[in-house]
Order: C-alpha cells, then sequence, then structure tokens
C-alpha cells in the first residue's frame, strides 16, 4: 500500500508522473471483476430480436456501416468504384487501404456486410481486439453472458476507436446467452469463424449439459457456419479438450483441419495466447489443447471412421 | 450445521419448508389429451393417469394392461400425468407417455377384439349390447431421463420420437410384431428400452413433434419462441445432424405444430394440379397467432390472430375469471409494446430502465414482446388440408379457419362452440372427417373430461353431433364429469393454467420476498451484520 501512496503523493519525480484517475482512458479492469461462472440454463430476460433481420447493426458498427452506405451512394451514380478517401471523416491513412480492398471483400456491392466472425464467450476482449487488426474488412462479434465483462469490452474497444480512429470498427460485443440465441442473430451460412476459447470445464458429469460443446450445440453450429467455415477451440483441460475434440469427431458435418493448413492460419496461432485466459494459462506454464474443425458442405460416413479407429486400436 | 442435522433439529420448521417447496412444485397441471385412430373408429381420451380407449362404433372398450414391472401390479398404463397421446400414422399402435418418465408403445390390434370373443365369451365380454372388452399389449417401452412434453412418429410410423421439458427429442424404433401372427403371451418383465437422442434445443420445453408428409423433415417447436425444421436422415438412431431452417417470427412461446398438405385430388384420372411448393407447416403460439410457414426455406407465410392482446397498456384485470398470466403488473404492458430493436446495454441498469418507466423495477418482467393474451393451445388439421381448427386458451369456441392454397392465407370460416363442452384443450380431425374435442374445467385438480363431436354440413360449416355419433354408454366410458369442478371454476379458478409454465414466471415483490427469505445465503449475511453491530456496540 504504501509504495503506491508515495506514486499517488507525487513523491520523488523519479518515478513517471501516473495520470489522474478520471483522465485514465482505458476501463480499468478492477471495477470489471465478475464471478467466472454464470449459469447459461437461466431463463434470463434477454432482449433477443425475434429474427435476424430485425436486428439492427448500426449501434454495433456505427461508422463501417456508414462508411459502407457511402460507397454504396457513390458507387450507384458511377460505374468505378471512387475512392472514397474523400468521405473517409478520419484517419485517411488507414482509410484508404480499407476502402481498395472492401470491395473484394466477401460480401457482394448490394449486401449490407454481415458478421462473419463470432467469438463466443468473449471473457476480456483479448481476441477480439487481435482479430480486429488482422481482419479489418471483416465484422467480428463478441458474445459475453456476464454483465460486467461485457460492458468492459465495450468501454475497451470504444477507447480504442477513439484513440486510433479508423481502426477498431469492425468489432463490437453483446451481452447474451449464446447457447440459446444464437439463431437469432445471423442467418443460415453466415459466419465463418466460430471461436470457443477455455470455455467452461463443467466437470460434474451433471452438468456436461451445459458445456459449450456437445452434439445437439454442434447441429446449431453447422447451421450457422458456412460450408468451409472453422470452428476453434482451445482448452487447458485435458479432459475438456478430449471431449471437445471426440464430439466434434462424431459429428458429420465437420472434419479436422490439418496442422499445416493450421500453422498457415493467423488466427490459430492467436488462439492460445490472445485472451486474458490464455496469458493466465501460459503464466502458469499449463497445456493447452487445440482442436479446430472445418465445417463441411456434405455430411461425412461416420462409420468408417468409427471403423478407422477400431483398425487403429486392434 | 448441515440441512440434514437442522431437519432433525428443528421437526415442525422442516415440515413446514417441506410443504412450501411441495406446493411450489406441485408439478405441471394435468391436461386432457384426444387420439383418433386414423384407420378406424377408435377414440383414445386420457385427463392425468386415466385413459380410456373405446371404439365408438362397436362399443368395445379397450383396456390397456402394462405388464408388472418388478413385481407390482399396475391398474393405470401410467403412473403419472399422461402427456403424449397419440396414433401412429397407419394406425398399429398407440403411443403414451407423460411423468412418469416412461413411454410406451400399444398394439392396437382390433383383430384382438374378435379372437378374444371367440375364444372367451365368457371372459366379461358382453355380446349383447354390441359391447366388448379388448386387451391391448405394451409392445414397446422406453425409458426417458426427463418427463416428456411431445411426441410424434416419423411418417412411415417406423420411428417414435419423444421429447422433454429439457430440449431433447429422443427417438426409438418402433418394433410390432407382424400382424396376423399369433399373440404371444407376454414376458412378464416387459424391457425398458434406452431411447436414442435425436436432436435437441437447448434447455427449454419442446412442446411439438411434428414430420413432414414427405417424410424428409421434422418440425419442434419449443418455449423460447422458435420453430425449427430440421433434415431426418436415412437412420435417425445416429441422430439427426442438419437443421434445414428455423422459422422465426413468434412472438411467445410456441405451443403446438402440424404440417398442411393439400389434398391431391385425381378427378377423372387427371391429377390435380399441386399447389407451389407442396405442404405448409402451421404453428399456434402464446401470442395469440397461427402462423403458415414455409418449411424449405423458413418464410413466414401468413399469419392469423386467434386472440388479440388484453386491451389497454398497464390495463388492470378483466373480470374475475382471468387470473394468474393475465394479471401481468402494469409496467409489463407498456414493455410489452416497445420494439426490441437490439437494445442489450444492460437492460437491467439504470439508465435503460429508466427510460421504460420505473414502474417495474429493475428488471424487465416479460422477455415475449407481446402483451399478454390468451394463447393458443392446440390446433388440428383436416385430412383434405382445407381446415384448421384452432383451440385458444380460456374460451369455450373453437376456431375453424380455412386455409386458401392458392392465396396461401388462413381466414375465419366458424367459431364452433358445443353445448356441453367447455374450454376446450385439444382438437382433432377423425379420419371420417368428424371433428373431435376435449375439454374441461382447467384446474390443477381436474378429473372431468368433456368430449365433443362436429361434424361437416354439405356447405362446409360445422354442427355439434355429439349425441349422434356416440352413444350413452360409450359417452360414460370416455367422459368424466365432476360437478364440484364447475363450481369450483365459477368461484374464481384460473384461466390460463395450462401455458402457465410455458411462461417466464412473474413474482410480485411479497413473494419474491419471500423467495429470498428461503435462500440461506442471506440469512448468513443478516447474521453477520447483526454480530458486527453488536460488536461495534460492544465497542463502543
Amino acid at each position: 500500500m504504501s509504495p503506491k501512496r508515495e506514486r499517488e503523493d507525487g513523491g520523488n519525480g523519479e518515478k513517471p508522473q501516473h495520470k489522474k484517475k478520471e483522465e485514465v482512458a482505458h476501463p480499468r479492469k478492477r471495477f470489471y471483476r465478475a464471478r467466472a461462472h454464470s449459469n447459461p440454463l437461466n431463463d434470463a430476460s434477454f432482449d433477443v430480436p425475434t429474427r435476424p433481420e430485425d436486428f439492427d447493426w448500426t449501434d454495433h458498427f456505427p461508422e463501417f456501416l456508414q462508411e459502407w452506405r457511402e460507397r454504396q451512394q457513390q458507387q450507384q451514380p458511377e460505374a468505378a468504384a471512387a475512392p472514397a478517401s474523400g468521405d473517409a471523416a478520419d484517419g485517411s491513412s488507414t482509410a484508404a487501404p480499407a476502402s481498395t480492398s472492401a470491395p473484394s471483400s466477401s460480401s457482394s456491392p448490394s449486401e449490407q456486410p454481415l458478421v462473419r466472425f463470432v467469438d463466443i464467450g468473449c471473457g476480456f476482449g483479448g481476441l477480439l481486439v487481435k482479430l480486429s487488426t488482422i481482419y479489418p474488412d471483416t465484422l467480428m462479434l463478441g458474445m459475453e453472458i456476464r454483465d460486467k465483462v461485457s460492458e468492459y469490452v465495450r468501454e475497451r474497444i470504444a477507447a480504442l476507436r477513439r484513440e486510433q480512429p479508423g481502426s477498431y470498427r469492425n468489432a463490437s460485443v453483446m451481452r447474451t446467452n449464446a447457447m440459446k440465441y444464437l439463431p437469432n442473430y445471423f442467418h443460415k451460412g453466415q459466419l465463418t469463424k466460430m471461436f470457443f476459447l477455455f470455455p467452461d470445464p463443467h466437470f460434474k458429469a451433471a452438468n456436461h449439459r451445459r458445456r459449450i460443446i456437445n452434439t445437439h450445440l454442434l447441429t446449431e453450429y453447422a447451421h450457422l457456419l458456412a460450408p468451409g467455415g472453422w470452428l476453434y477451440t482451445i482448452s487447458d483441460v485435458p479432459e475438456l479438450g478430449e471431449w471437445m475434440r471426440s464430439k466434434l469427431e462424431s459429428h458429420p458435418l465437420f472434419e479436422r483441419v490439418s496442422e499445416e493448413e493450421l500453422a498457415a492460419d493467423p488466427a490459430a496461432g492467436l488462439l492460445a495466447l490472445s485472451s486474458e485466459e490464455g496469458q493466465k494459462v501460459a503464466r502458469n506454464g499449463g497445456a493447452t489443447f487445440r482442436n479446430v474443425y472445418r465445417r463441411l458442405a456434405a455430411p461425412r460416413q461416420l462409420q468408417q471412421q468409427q471403423q478407422q479407429e477400431q483398425e487403429k486400436q486392434e | 450445521m448441515g440441512r440434514r442435522r437442522w431437519n432433525k433439529k428443528h421437526p415442525e420448521k422442516a415440515a413446514e419448508q417441506r410443504q412450501q417447496q411441495l406446493r411450489q412444485d406441485a408439478g405441471d397441471p394435468p391436461v386432457r389429451l384426444l387420439a383418433l385412430q386414423p384407420n378406424s373408429t377408435t377414440v383414445a381420451v386420457a385427463i392425468g393417469t386415466r385413459l380410456a380407449v373405446v371404439d365408438y362404433k362397436t362399443g368395445c372398450e379397450y383396456t390397456l394392461s402394462a405388464p408388472p414391472q418388478a413385481g407390482q401390479p399396475q391398474c393405470q398404463p401410467h403412473a403419472g400425468c399422461l402427456r403424449v397421446l397419440l396414433f401412429s400414422p397407419d394406425g398399429r399402435c398407440l403411443l403414451t407417455g407423460g411423468d412418469d418418465k416412461s413411454a410406451r408403445l400399444w398394439l392396437a390390434e382390433a383383430e384382438t377384439a374378435r379372437t378374444s370373443e371367440a375364444e372367451a365369451p365368457a371372459a366379461g365380454a358382453d355380446v349383447s349390447a354390441g359391447s366388448a372388452t379388448a386387451n391391448w399389449c405394451c409392445a414397446n417401452a422406453w425409458l426417458t431421463p426427463k418427463k416428456m412434453s411431445a411426441g410424434g412418429f416419423t411418417r412411415d410410423g417406423s420411428y417414435a420420437m419423444f421429447a422433454d421439458k429439457f430440449g431433447d427429442v429422443l427417438i426409438g424404433r418402433v418394433a410390432l410384431p407382424a400382424p396376423g401372427t399369433e399373440q404371444q403371451p407376454e414376458p412378464q418383465q416387459l424391457q425398458l428400452q434406452t431411447p436414442g437422442s435425436l436432436l435437441g434445443h437447448f434447455c427449454t420445453i419442446v412442446t411439438g413433434v411434428a414430420a413432414s408428409p414427405c417424410g424428409r423433415y421434422l418440425a419442434t417447436s419449443d418455449k423460447d419462441f422458435k420453430v425449427r425444421v430440421s433434415v431426418l436422415p436415412s437412420e435417425p438412431l445416429q441422430g439427426s445432424y442438419e437443421i434445414q431452417c428455423y422459422c422465426l417470427g413468434h412472438q411467445d412461446f410456441v405451443s403446438c405444430v402440424a404440417f398442411a398438405a393439400p389434398a391431391v385430388r385425381s378427378a377423372d384420372g387427371q391429377q390435380q394440379q399441386q399447389p407451389q411448393g407442396g405442404a405448409v407447416l402451421l404453428s399456434g403460439s402464446g401470442d395469440g397467432t397461427v402462423r403458415m410457414w414455409d418449411h424449405v426455406t423458413g418464410r413466414q407465410l401468413a399469419s392469423y390472430v386467434a386472440s388479440a392482446p388484453a386491451a389497454a397498456a398497464g390495463g388492470g384485470a378483466e373480470g374475475g375469471g382471468s387470473g394468474g398470466a393475465e394479471e401481468e403488473p402494469s409496467g409489463a404492458g407498456e414493455e410489452g409494446e416497445e420494439e426490441g430493436d437490439g437494445e442489450e446495454e444492460g437492460a437491467e441498469e439504470g439508465p435503460a430502465g429508466a427510460g421504460q418507466g420505473d414502474a417495474d423495477g429493475v428488471e424487465p418482467q416479460r422477455r415475449s414482446k407481446a402483451p399478454p393474451c390468451a394463447s393458443v393451445l392446440s390446433l388440428a388439421v383436416s385430412a383434405d388440408g382445407s381446415t384448421v381448427a384452432v383451440v385458444v386458451e380460456g374460451e369455450d369456441e373453437v376456431q375453424l379457419l380455412s386455409l386458401d392454397w392458392e392465396k396461401r392465407a388462413l381466414t375465419l370460416q366458424q367459431r364452433l362452440r358445443w353445448p356441453d363442452v367447455r374450454y376446450p384443450c385439444q382438437v382433432a380431425f377423425g379420419p371420417t372427417g368428424h371433428l373431435w374435442v376435449v375439454g374441461g374445467v382447467p384446474l390443477p385438480t381436474a378429473r372431468s373430461v368433456h368430449v365433443g363431436v362436429a361434424q361437416r354440413g354439405p356447405t362446409g360449416h360445422f354442427t355439434p353431433c355429439t349425441d349422434e355419433v356416440l352413444s350413452t354408454r360409450v359417452r360414460s366410458l370416455l367422459e368424466a364429469r365432476v360437478e364440484e369442478e364447475e363450481a369450483k371454476m365459477a368461484e374464481g379458478g384460473e384461466l390460463f393454467l395450462y401455458s402457465k409454465h410455458l411462461r417466464k414466471p412473474v413474482y410480485d415483490e411479497s413473494e419474491a420476498l419471500t423467495r429470498k427469505r428461503m435462500r440461506n445465503d442471506h440469512k448468513e449475511t443478516q447474521r453477520l451484520a447483526a454480530l458486527r453491530l453488536r460488536q461495534d456496540e460492544k465497542a463502543k
């Protein structure tokens, strides 16, 4: 306590001056601490849209969608895509490369850009923030059930957007129960990547149904992922890693991604260390178990796989 | 001190707490169920644990005797309230299931009536009055992990599916002896099989299971306002892993689903041109609407408002009959009208809550966006796909809608009321084109069930004809009328009892406080606060 008091009194000028409390621009994590577990089976009153079409994403991505709309209006009178740098309100340096590469992004010119990456249980937002700069043209959303923690992520993204104008416009967070309400927010085949970083292990056998990767929920995730989309999971609990692997392996619509492809994928490299939970695991020297699967366009034959496994055992 | 030790030390308080617990977990009220055999004139009616199966033409009564389990004699086919009663599409078997966590399949052999008559005329078979009794034996039984809430068959009748209150839809193979074989004496112990897992909604009550006419899709509805259409694979026991679409649009829990297929009439050898798309999916919900969907794309085709929401936002109670779910706190009505436009910024927190009005306190009371209204309990589609019967909770009239296949619209054709059936609960169309209804007073301890039949006249208008179809004896077998219940209901019973368990429970202030008082941690907090107070005073 006393070293801190000395710092606050502005003691000797050797230590750097810390800003006053009111001027700290980033949210301070200690005010947003919450217990790690929130029961996903609770029938809580989340305000959920009836259909994906009814949801207005402008609250989440105001500048991104504004830019896109202006680009649409420009493209309609003129055939060629305008540089749009004149439209960009702030930060032309970061806006220009974004705008020139945007027309070639996944969404066709007439469609509104949709959320493509989802981080389920995003915690304090570490992965989102890193992914946002790597994929600046893709809208990504974090979903968190805990109230305080999702507030923290919202404040963090707002602070980052102010600090670096033009960046972090494609990331946002939402407080909702992802196990129940995903189909209300996303269309069929809308997502291209889903992230499940260090999910709650729910060790008791009676609570296994609350695990976020289980056969029934995998069917829902397969419905939301576009064919070819990837589902990333990582855990530091060996039993949970094995469970997730076996559930994914026994679902006919998922296929394991090879290690070579994983090495080439920027998102896969982020799994272990980007989130706060991952950093904690690394600090404690724990091992992580990564399972990344691809959503297939057509179901694969499961019996062959089981036969192969039996042959391997024999 | 642990709970057991505390209970021993304070037996009276423990008994009182247990009483309170029992009252709260009384379980769902019994429902009245109706099922009609597709290829003959047998009707099954159930209330609670009582089940009556009668062939109304011949007067033959069928008894369902379960082989004794573990040496215990059973007089009722099920030990718990029945929740699912359903004949298979080919009429060969009857599926029953309920609160005793078992699903049973009874072999519905009409031939057994004749054989039993021929073999043992003295064994209680009263041939003179044209009535007989016959026995249906249990062909398959499954043990379900949770209580059943809905059931269905695949189109070819080869699999039976049952759903429970936790969102799992389980599937079992129907294994019946081939028709015509001599009925063997049943083994003493019928083995309870474990059903396979077909699909799952996440932690929500599944209220309806329906297979599409083409046999490729399965529609399931749940309490979370969703209707999901899944692809039924060729090997259903392995599970259904592909979702076709979600039919989203309802503003409150979905209570029933049914497929409707247009009749394919081949007049003069030429097949009638089928309207574009073929079958449609119908669903009824707690928001008072019946919606028609295209089950392949999930698009809503039509919506019919069966019951309008209660008048006036913030409006108070209506007449003495309404109670329970309809008397929401006044703030809820205002909230209900607000459109959910993605305002998820901690809706329970201060700023948003203040905007919605301070009447409701901190947390929004109802998640559904529709203002409270009477819910659609059950719907049934006629065999030719032209008429849909809709039951609205709390009303005595059954609404008959005509389904226009060309325009894909639902329009009200008639409101039908039976003189002796009150509070209809379920409707079904019979193979002969009659419309059947069961109803009764919605009390938690109800034992009465009323049955009514209506037939379609030449103009398409339905008229009640219960007395012509059911003889007095048959009627007495099926029905059970209890006079006290009617009186109790008139005093002021809860009108919306059936749908109560499908809505999120709402507690007013005093109830919430009572519930909180039962929690142990609050007591501990209070104790510590008092202790600290005492310590502070001592220190002074």
